[in-house]
């Protein structure tokens, strides 16, 4: 049976093969859409995971978002809120880390605009050590108590900036050099983007000396890590806003979801063309072979054979168009994630091809081919012996 | 015990064309015993090609019975028609029919594989097939390489593959000059003299008719 319908399908080889390059493309598309959605995720748990504050402490003109909208807005609070934070009523925090953060043009970078841009973000010595324990050095180490004019970078920056320990960070504080301390290993993830500074070197170097646009906040009980940031809240409700790690993270894996959402109605559609380009294929080829197949039943084969046949055509021709499809996925992810690191900047999004997801692609193959052979098998399987005899 | 391979009576068809009704085949009856060489003659539209069908069981009667090997074929169901088919038929085409993607001996094999038969038994018989038709060297040619004549022969060599009870051929020689329709005829000869297979033939040429044992003629849905 198997080798009947490779035969058939080698009668027209043009077609065959427009047919499988059709239904390719349909699923290197989602394959590729697939890859770079789960890559987001990834990325985003990782981090999210190896995050070890339990709160962020956000100003309320940014609506008590995060970057970038945060940093769209400008929006800061005073750096002496954070004593009023470790002394709020219901004594459940532990520390509080404030930060200054701002994204900040390097110049264009040699190869890739991937490392145009720094997050900076200005921290105090324990930021590091306290909530990014997984984070090690590639290179040097990291700044310390009472350190000036130091800096740790991320791997992505450190690699598009070529940047070495010792070298003087592009971004000069009036007055004072910024030395290069430590290169951080690469994540893979958000943290290969950031650069860790003093929080009083950047506050300096813009101009935003006691004023900060987040803090970290850690507590002693999980439990109730919500009761907090609500008392946190409560204490300059006009300014500032706690908001639960989780809760943030929620928020950004919505909008993952909805991404999600929309590669997946994209391949959707290009996967409703695969299905009408293969049965209209389908159905002209068993047109073409009606005298054939007539023939096929007088001598007596049965029409659910005829019938598993045509199915297995059609799913053959998809098999094959889904292996293609797989690896011009993980192609198409590829040049997707270079792009995206070419000319958006972004370093941290890396496509992930998993067995998962070439499963998925090979299944959606194996649908598309079941689905668009079930008609043209059906109704080449019901024709009247005579009239297809006649057939001409 | 009947030796009957076929047995028809009062055979009809009857079917409605533009409001008017059509007697393909009009109360036929018809016994054709086991070694019978049957030709069948008679004008287009005479109902020759219905009364095949209907005798090969790709068609169904609108009256009547018939019966094979003293089964009646109205009580099977369609898998016991396609085996029936498959097992004791050989159809032979004016056009051949060949699958053009397969080769001669893999065109002989395919009704032998549809019913099961082993691979190796497969290839023993449709060579031994092939050679006895005359095409030892055309093996492993496809349908356009071969003449017409060549893939009559093949289409022959196909309908027996399954050795079956009857041959049922729709003017196999239609599509032939007249030398190959002399070598397609006396090879039906051999079929039925070697093989003591019964054959329906149908044909317009009177020199194929001869060669049958007995030659039926038909107009207007009847024989006469």
């Amino acid at each position: 049976m198997i080798k009947l319908a490779l035969r058939n399908l080698t009668r027209r080889r043009t077609r065959t093969l427009l047919t499988i390059l059709g239904v390719a493309v349909a699923i290197t598309f989602t394959v590729g859409l697939l890859s770079i959605t789960e890559g987001f995720m990834n990325s985003f748990n990782q981090t999210t995971r190896e995050r070890k504050e339990d709160i962020y402490v956000l100003p309320r003109q940014a609506g008590g978002s995060t970057s970038p909208l945060l940093e769209s807005t400008g929006a800061v609070f005073l750096q002496a809120y954070v004593n009023d934070i470790l002394n709020i009523d219901i004594d459940n925090v532990k520390a509080v880390y404030p930060i200054y953060t701002r994204t900040i043009y390097l110049g264009d970078a040699p190869d890739s605009m991937m490392g145009n841009f720094v997050v900076l973000n200005g921290v105090t010595p324990q930021f590091l050590p306290d909530l990014r324990p997984s984070l090690e050095l590639e290179d040097g180490e990291l700044f310390k108590e009472g350190d000036e004019g130091t800096i740790v970078v991320g791997a992505a920056v450190a690699k598009a900036q070529e940047l070495e320990v010792g070298d003087t960070f592009p971004l000069g504080v009036e007055g004072r050099e910024i030395k290069i301390v430590g290169i951080l290993k690469s994540t893979g993830g958000f943290e290969d983007m950031i650069a860790y500074a003093p929080l009083q070197d950047v506050q300096l170097a813009l101009n935003e000396l006691g004023r900060i646009t987040s803090a970290a906040v850690t507590v002693k009980d999980r439990n109730k890590t919500e009761e907090t940031a609500d008392a946190i809240t409560a204490l300059h409700s006009e300014d500032i806003v706690g908001r639960t790690t989780e809760e943030l993270a929620g928020v950004v894996r919505n909008l993952l979801s909805m991404a999600r959402a929309i590669h997946l109605s994209v391949a959707s559609i290009a996967l409703l063309i695969g299905v009408l380009f293969i049965l209209s294929t389908m159905l002209m080829a068993v047109s073409e072979r009606t005298k054939e197949i007539g023939t096929m039943r007088a001598m007596g084969v049965r029409r659910v054979t005829i019938f598993r046949l045509i199915i297995t055509e059609s799913l053959i021709t998809c098999l094959i168009a889904g292996g293609l499809g797989c690896l011009g996925g993980v192609g198409l992810s590829k040049v997707i994630t270079w792009a995206i690191h070419r000319f958006a900047g972004v370093a941290f999004l890396q496509a992930v091809v998993s067995p998962g997801i070439f499963g998925a692609g090979l299944l959606i193959a194996v649908l598309i081919g079941v689905l668009a052979g079930l008609y043209p098998a059906w109704r080449i399987s019901k024709i009247n012996i005579v009239e297809a005899l006649r057939y001409e | 015990m009947s030796d009957a391979i076929v047995e028809v009576t009062h055979l009809s068809k009857v079917y409605m064309m533009g409001g008017e009704e059509i007697r393909a085949v009009d109360n036929i009856d018809l016994v054709i015993t086991k070694g019978d060489f049957v030709s069948v003659m008679g004008p287009s539209g005479s109902g020759k090609t219905t009364l095949l069908n209907l005798i090969g069981c790709i068609d169904h009667p609108t009256g009547g019975a018939i019966r094979f090997e003293g089964q009646d074929v109205s009580e099977l169901k369609e898998t016991k028609l396609d085996r029936l088919r498959m097992s004791k038929i050989g159809f032979v085409f004016q056009g051949f029919n060949l699958m053009p993607i397969l080769t001669a001996l893999e065109n002989v094999m395919f009704p032998m594989e549809m019913a099961g038969v082993p691979k190796k038994e497969q290839i023993k018989r449709a060579t031994e097939l092939l050679e006895w038709v005359g095409l030892p060297k055309r093996l492993h040619h496809k349908p356009r390489e071969l003449s017409a004549g060549e893939n009559q022969r093949v289409g022959i060599a196909r309908a027996l593959a399954n050795n079956p009870a009857i041959l049922l051929a729709d003017e196999p020689t239609g599509n032939l000059d007249s030398k190959t329709t002399k070598e397609v005829g006396l090879l039906f000869r051999r079929v039925n003299s070697e093989y003591g297979m019964s054959i329906m033939l149908i044909t317009h040429n009177e020199a194929v008719a001869e060669v049958a044992s007995r030659s039926l003629k038909m107009r207007d849905g009847r024989i006469i």
